[in-house]
């Protein structure tokens, strides 16, 4: 069995709010543990996953930019911080039926 | 960087410990829960948008078969599919227009009602968007979709098919599309003798293909991408293969681990189906293994569930032995009749 490894990757979707909230996204059985998250600027969110296959966290942005996290072995985590409003698609850039939305209010 | 955001840090550790799960026997219980992972749905999954309908199936079965939908009227999509070739064509890479040979593989249509995204690099969504994919590609089929559009309403017999089938929707692209699409969706493969060892006839396979599915559950990590009943999950993945084709790296040219990347295919007769991969470069079933045991090139890309397996030549032989059990008594498909000019 692979034993978990530990992965800290945060990617800063600008500049960070005061009190920012952090939610648990899981990857497991190639899905997204919500399917939506309504978030405050400054939130994050930190996909962890638990599945036992590699996954990556794919984000296009309100004007379509992209981003990806890179690979995420099993038991690594990757944390997102959204400072702009609007409305993002997530994604697993290996497994594109792993999607969830993400709103920053 | 590309959506205003930057990496504020990257750490890592790495994994220690290697995948032993295959080192020590399956428990009963380990066992069933495994086997449960491989039951075959009971129904045939339709969009809401383009349902089930007999008439509408028995359409696209005609449309499927008549090569006046190519723009020269001498290649159908049966030409590439051809169910006499578990739907595929059987050469390395497809032949199209003017006898222009392509780059890719012609992909085998099973199983697809469960498939999409669609093309070795899932560029296209949906079965309806697959059909017209290669009608209008001008290396493929080189149709135009107004000119096709036209030339089935002159033929009195699709005229009328198609106004039973969608009444006041006349033939056009999208009545076009969703017809070959309902057939596609039709095209399943039957129980398969691993279906029957599925559910509980113990004797219907042998020891080797059980070690066999034993292995491509453990050890050999198959089934980390060629998963559930149809052994696909439907993503890409860069397994190290030789070539310039970057694959879904053109879908998706910001992430690093889609260069070369390629959608899984499903194994459901895949005995039937050589030769493999996208590009038809591997001729057989055992040099499929040799190519996952060490032989894939090492590079950035390279998905993360690719790793040098040190399988013995008994244990290639038991996955090799494995996927023979995976080839279905399918039903003979009928070449349709076709509608003429003259057909009242």
């Amino acid at each position: 069995m692979y034993r978990p490894a530990f992965l800290l990757l945060v990617l800063t979707l600008g500049a960070s709010a005061a009190r920012a909230e952090e939610i648990v996204v899981r990857q497991k059985d190639r899905e997204f543990s919500m399917p939506a998250a309504t978030l405050n600027r400054g939130d994050k969110l930190k996909f962890v996953n638990d599945d036992t296959i590699a996954h990556n966290v794919l984000i296009t942005g309100p004007k379509g930019e992209t981003q990806d996290s890179g690979v995420q072995n099993p038991g690594e985590s990757a944390v997102i911080s959204f400072d702009k409003s609007g409305t993002y698609k997530i994604e697993c850039g290996i497994h594109p039926h792993m999607q969830m939305s993400v709103t920053v209010k | 960087l590309a959506v205003g955001a930057a990496i504020a840090a990257l750490a890592a550790i790495t994994c220690v410990g290697t995948d032993a799960s295959s080192a020590t026997p399956e428990t009963p219980d380990k066992s069933v829960s495994l086997k449960s992972a491989y039951h075959r749905p009971t129904a045939i999954p339709f969009p809401v948008d383009n349902p089930y309908g007999e008439a509408k199936a028995d359409l696209g079965h005609k449309l499927f078969f008549d090569p006046r939908v190519s723009g020269a009227e001498n290649m159908s999509c049966a030409t590439c599919h051809n169910p006499a070739l578990a739907w595929g064509d059987g050469l390395a890479t497809g032949i199209g227009a003017g006898a222009h040979k392509l780059g890719r593989r012609s992909p085998s249509i099973l199983n697809l009602a469960w498939g999409e995204p669609l093309m070795w690099d899932g560029r296209l969504p949906t079965l309806e968007a697959q059909a017209a994919g290669p009608m209008m590609a001008p290396a493929e089929m080189n149709q135009s979709m107004g000119v096709l559009e036209t030339k089935l309403a002159a033929i009195p017999g699709y005229r009328r098919l198609f106004d039973s089938v969608f009444p006041g929707e006349g033939v056009n692209q999208q009545t076009i599309t969703k017809a070959i699409a309902t057939f596609e969706r039709t095209v399943v493969s039957a129980q398969a003798p691993f279906d029957r060892w599925i559910e509980g006839d113990e004797t219907a396979i042998g020891e080797s293909p059980e070690r066999g599915f034993a292995l491509f559950n453990g050890k050999a990590h198959c089934a980390a991408c060629h998963s559930g009943w149809r052994f696909t999950d439907d993503s890409f993945h860069d397994i190290g293969l030789a070539g310039d084709d970057v694959g879904r790296g053109k879908i998706r040219p910001n992430v690093a681990l889609m260069q070369h990347a390629f959608k899984t295919p499903g194994l459901r007769n895949i005995a039937q189906r050589a030769p493999y991969m996208h590009d038809g470069a591997v001729p057989t079933l055992m040099a499929v293994m040799r190519h996952y045991n060490d032989g894939f090139i090492a590079r950035s890309s390279l998905s993360p569930e690719m790793h040098q397996l040190h399988l013995s030549e008994a244990e290639l032989t038991d996955l090799v032995n494995f996927m023979l059990t995976l080839s279905s008594e399918d039903k003979s498909t009928t070449v349709p009749a076709l509608p003429t000019s003259e057909q009242r």
